[in-house]
């Protein structure tokens, strides 16, 4: 499902935020990935629905060749991959419904099934009673799980979470958490940034530690991290 | 695909709404420049038909002596007449000529009434199947009427009319050129009103980037946003023609004198608004696009 082969990625003149990353994620895998602050968690992320593009080595996701992806074949990629951002980026002057129903939008899906998908999603998180609201008008932590059921309402190959518990207290992050664990139930690969230790130990997932821009083997995963390099 | 299209259309609404005296404007400025445009497509065909109309009916006038005798005067005549290129004459005596003065001169009265008849030289108007551009010929002409006695001297008002037409032809290239650096201008002002609005709803662009929209999806509400400029500017455009063509008709009688009125004064025909239609879907949709694939460029390279 996700394939990285000697991955570089390094910002102009600067030190590389990620050193030879080699690493393969099977398809209904959940994937936890740790390291302290400015680890290069979010770039990691990041080159996998091509928000950054890796400096050197080989990148394989769902079947994309993302170090020869075409320009054209971008969205193609985006639209199997559901992303919590770590800021939410939620659209400020459009309702938690259309926010939500942005994914489907561009699926071309017709209105009245949109709107019938997101209210069940939204029940799902439990926004079933702020679909008409917009953004501003929402904690940090409903607007994490609006960005979550964003992410989650079509259903994509692939998850990927950036600190999706960093603004909601024990009980909110355990949901959402559980959340993230049923879309891996029903097939989804999910990658989850985090580093709350706490929290990693509530799921039974494979984990990848990256710290100073190289990745290492975690204690407790029966991984296929094939030539994982050692920091 | 229908509701897609109407949802796209619905953003592209909102969008100008969100910048409405920025849209006013720019359809403004579409509208001023079509019906600019339309104006001098229609001022240059109808400096066209008068000259052409005047090219069908510029006599050389060939003056014979006041002493010529009556006789001569019509040998003079039959000889003209007989030249290959010419398709007919008109003889005006000098009495013809004195009453005609007269007639015109009733300011004058008194100075016009001493004169005698005798002193007025024959005139023989010499109309020929020579196109005024034709110099060469008309040269020719002139040189076999001078030759026959008793031509005094020839005057060809096709000069008059050549530096006319290339009057004409300087205020045309100039309004060509006028045209196309309005339209360049107009250009550059629906990028720059168009990259405004992407840029006020960059955060929803990079958004809808990010989870999956195609470049066309993203682009939709944009070019509908240019669509109804376009629209916008052809109507201001029409009622700008309309308010003009108006103005025309009221002061045709000040300018019938000078102007040819065999092509009527049209300015709202249905090719002009067609040709409005065109101008400002086609100036808007450019600028548009240019820009639209300039940002969403940028946007890839961002994200």
């Amino acid at each position: 499902m996700i394939e990285f082969f000697h991955v570089y990625k390094a910002y102009k003149d600067e030190q590389p935020v990620l050193e030879d990353v080699t690493l393969s994620i099977n398809k209904g895998d959940f994937v936890f990935i740790s390291g302290p602050s400015g680890a290069g968690k979010s770039t990691l992320l990041k080159l996998i629905f091509y928000a950054e593009k890796a400096s050197r080595g080989q990148l394989y996701v769902s079947g994309f060749n993302l170090s020869q992806l075409k320009r054209s074949s971008i969205p193609c990629l985006r639209r199997n991959i559901g992303v919590v951002f770590q800021d939410f980026q939620l659209l400020p002057r459009r309702t938690v419904q259309d926010n939500v129903g942005l994914t489907l939008e561009i699926l071309g899906l017709a209105r009245k099934e949109r709107r019938r998908r997101t209210f069940e999603m939204l029940q799902q998180v439990g926004l079933g009673h702020r679909i008409n609201h917009y953004p501003p008008e929402l904690s940090g932590g409903e607007q994490q799980r609006v960005a979550l059921a964003r992410a989650m309402i079509n259903e994509p190959q692939i998850l990927i979470a950036d600190e999706p518990t960093g603004n909601l207290d024990s009980q909110r992050a355990k949901e959402t958490m559980e959340l993230l664990r049923s879309a891996n139930i029903r097939g989804t690969t999910v990658l989850c940034a985090t580093h709350n230790e706490a929290l990693m130990k509530t799921i039974p997932a494979k984990r990848i530690q990256i710290d100073r821009g190289r990745t290492k083997l975690s204690h407790n995963m029966p991984l296929r991290f094939n030539r994982m390099k050692t920091g | 695909m229908i509701a897609s299209t109407v949802h796209s259309f619905l953003n592209g609404v909102k969008s100008l709404r969100a910048s409405w005296g920025l849209a006013l404007l720019t359809s403004t400025s579409l509208g001023i420049a079509a019906c600019m445009l339309v104006c001098a497509y229609q001022a240059t065909n109808q400096i066209q038909a008068t000259l052409s109309g005047w090219a069908q009916d510029i006599p050389l006038l060939v003056e014979l002596a006041p002493e010529t005798t009556l006789g001569n005067r019509d040998l003079v005549r039959e000889k003209i007449a007989s030249l290959p290129t010419v398709t007919r004459i008109t003889y005006h005596s000098p009495q013809d000529l004195l009453t005609e003065l007269r007639a015109h001169s009733t300011r004058l009265e008194g100075l016009v009434e001493n004169v005698d008849a005798t002193s007025i030289p024959p005139l023989v108007e010499v109309y020929t199947n020579l196109q005024p551009s034709d110099q060469t010929n008309h040269q020719k002409l002139k040189e076999k009427l001078h030759e026959i006695s008793s031509v005094e001297s020839v005057e060809d008002s096709s000069e008059t009319w050549r530096e006319l037409e290339q009057l004409s032809e300087v205020v045309s290239g100039g309004g060509i050129l006028l045209c196309i650096a309005l339209t360049i201008a107009l250009g550059f002002m629906v990028s720059n009103t168009i990259r405004l609005s992407m840029m006020s709803r960059q955060d929803e662009i990079h958004i809808q980037s990010l989870v999956g929209g195609t470049p066309l999806f993203i682009a939709a509400p944009y070019l509908w946003e240019a669509f109804i400029w376009s629209l916008l500017g052809s109507a201001i455009a029409c009622m700008f023609l309309f308010g003009i063509e108006s103005l025309h008709i009221e002061n045709t009688a000040l300018i019938k004198n000078y102007f040819s009125q065999e092509k009527p004064f049209q300015l709202l025909t249905v090719f002009h608004i067609t040709l409005v239609f065109i101008f400002c879907l086609s100036l808007s949709s450019c600028g548009a696009v240019a820009t639209i694939v300039r940002v969403l460029n940028q946007e890839m390279a961002q994200s």
